[in-house]
């Protein structure tokens, strides 16, 4: 491309930013003025970096985003329960994890495109937790919950750097919903509560913000799951998440996604761990986006604090994933665990990258990256990275990338499998990282996907 | 020793802090503290401040760890 033709090219892209700044300017008024203030710190930053400025991290394929839409005004009324989506839509969020009748879910949140459609607690949560602990649970859309409670200027935007790159800018930009949810001192949250971000427009760029504050001693599951409808093409679902987890409570993150060919992903996760408490963080892609870049980061600054992050993905068709993960040791005696595994076919390309950096004490970890590799046009990449500042940490890792040995094969083939079944069998064996509380219905799908890339792999 | 300065002085910009202490971690001459602020829906808040600038022997080990590139000298 000529010079001539790039300087167009941004010339265009800025007359849109602005004019998208143009709306956000009316839409932000209504949020207070320290949130004004970051948010508008991050648009002059967005703009820097269309402009060639550097990030602090390159991770990632780069996308266009001028090209899609994250302002669209909201469509659909609100619902009162998840049985009055459609069967198709039921089928989708299903496939992600979401339990539409809710009989194992302490509460569910959705969001369709812009618009959070419904927000409320199962007739478990009615019956045995509120009780007890009246305001015990606090999910709100995160625009209001900006808006009610002031002291969240301490919480908002403080995880995960805005200038961390171009994503992470315009996320905190132009997010508009998500999730806040505060669960509050000793409050434990026995069944996992849900939340959906459903996309149903075309061209769409999703950007959600969620924000989990969680009180010492507190407990909760969440599963957070995103997935567009099957009328949609292309779009973007970029978000930000920021946990906070207090002294001695215990959370666990689950992201499932399945999105298809024609879909950006762009999650970014800053989580922070005080003392004694222990973070847990799942993500399950099954699906086909055409990139998707992940690197949740895990402080651990309290002492004796415990992060474990898995992940588990398919790179099919052209995907670009660059999947990793980083646990940052700034407590004494604190310990992480980063397992990720993929198994990659068609023309794919993974990266797996990990990072245990530890500057404190007494830290130990395992850092674990696998890829099984299913045809011959797949690629994958592990980045292992381990830092210490102290003699007595104790930092391990392992990397593996190859495929599926013949002789494996052949001794399955001799016991009587034919030769799909045997590489599913060995597919599902590697897949099999103990993931405790996988929804049953995403179980059956990641089954069903394990049987289908057999087939296409041979 | 080159890269070594005398008058250095770290400046942390609150704004981009993520006040996870790895610069209090990396910093060998004590110049940097995680200071708490009290207390929010149970969670500890710290600030990370320049406690001691005088000390400050211009390594940049902290401008160089700092994961949100908060510190400037």
């Amino acid at each position: 491309m000529s010079r001539r033709s790039l300087n167009v090219s941004l010339e265009v892209k800025l007359a849109k930013i602005r004019e998208l700044n143009d709306w956000y300017d009316e839409f932000d008024k209504r949020f207070p003025a320290w949130y004004r203030k970051i948010r508008l710190r991050a648009r002059k930053i967005y703009e820097e970096l269309e402009r060639g400025g550097a990030p602090i991290c390159r991770y990632g394929k780069d996308f266009d985003f001028t090209e899609y839409v994250p302002n669209l005004p909201p469509e659909r009324e609100a619902i009162s329960s998840l049985r009055e989506l459609d069967e198709v839509e039921q089928r989708y969020v299903e496939t992600i994890g979401m339990d539409v009748e809710e009989e194992r879910r302490a509460g569910s949140h959705l969001q369709e495109d812009t618009t959070v459609v419904y927000s409320g607690f199962s007739d478990w949560a009615r019956e045995s937790l509120l009780p007890e602990h009246p305001d015990g649970v606090v999910v709100m859309n995160p625009d209001e919950a900006i808006m009610k409670f002031d002291w969240l200027r301490e919480f908002v935007h403080r995880l995960v750097p805005i200038d961390l790159d171009k994503y992470t800018a315009l996320c905190t930009a132009y997010s508009i919903g998500g999730v806040f949810l505060w669960v509050k001192r000793g409050v434990k949250v026995k069944l996992p509560l849900q939340a959906c971000f459903f996309m149903k427009a075309e061209r769409l760029a999703q950007l959600p913000y969620i924000l989990v504050i969680v009180e010492p001693h507190a407990r909760v599951d969440i599963i957070s799951g995103c997935v567009m409808h099957p009328k949609c093409f292309t779009g973007v679902h970029g978000c930000i998440t920021e946990i906070y987890v207090g002294e001695g409570a215990q959370v666990s993150f689950n992201i499932i996604h399945n999105f298809k060919r024609g879909y950006h992903v762009r999650p970014k996760v800053g989580v922070l761990v005080e003392e004694g408490a222990t973070y847990v963080e799942n993500y399950i892609s099954i699906g086909e986006p055409d990139s998707a870049q992940l690197y949740p980061t895990v402080i651990l600054r309290g002492r004796g604090s415990r992060a474990v992050l898995r992940s588990l993905f398919f790179g099919r068709g052209h995907s670009d994933m660059d999947i990793g993960a980083a646990i940052i040791y700034t407590g004494e005696k604190c310990r992480g665990q980063i397992i990720s595994r993929s198994v990659v076919l068609g023309e794919a390309s993974v990266k797996m990258r990990g990072a245990l950096k530890a500057y404190a004490p007494g830290a130990r970890g395992h850092l674990e990256c696998r890829a099984l590799l299913l045809s011959d046009k797949a690629r994958a990449f592990a980045y292992p990275n381990l830092k210490s500042m102290y003699p007595d940490a104790m930092l391990t890792h392992e990397a593996a990338i190859g495929k599926i040995e013949d002789e494996q094969l052949y001794y399955l083939m001799s016991r009587g499998l034919s030769e799909e079944e045997a590489v599913a069998l060995i597919t599902r064996g590697f897949l099999s990282a103990d993931i405790p509380e996988l929804p049953p219905l995403l179980r059956a799908e990641i089954d069903r996907l394990i049987s289908t890339t057999a087939k296409e792999a041979l | 020793m080159a890269g070594l300065r005398r008058d250095a002085r770290p400046r942390v910009d609150p704004e981009r802090c993520i006040r996870c202490g790895v610069c209090v971690r990396v910093c060998r001459a004590g110049v940097l503290e995680l200071r708490s602020a009290g207390e929010l829906a149970g969670l500890p808040l710290a600030r990370c401040v320049v406690a001691r600038p005088g000390a400050c022997t211009g390594c940049l080990r902290c401008v160089e760890e700092c994961p949100a590139r908060a510190i400037s000298l």
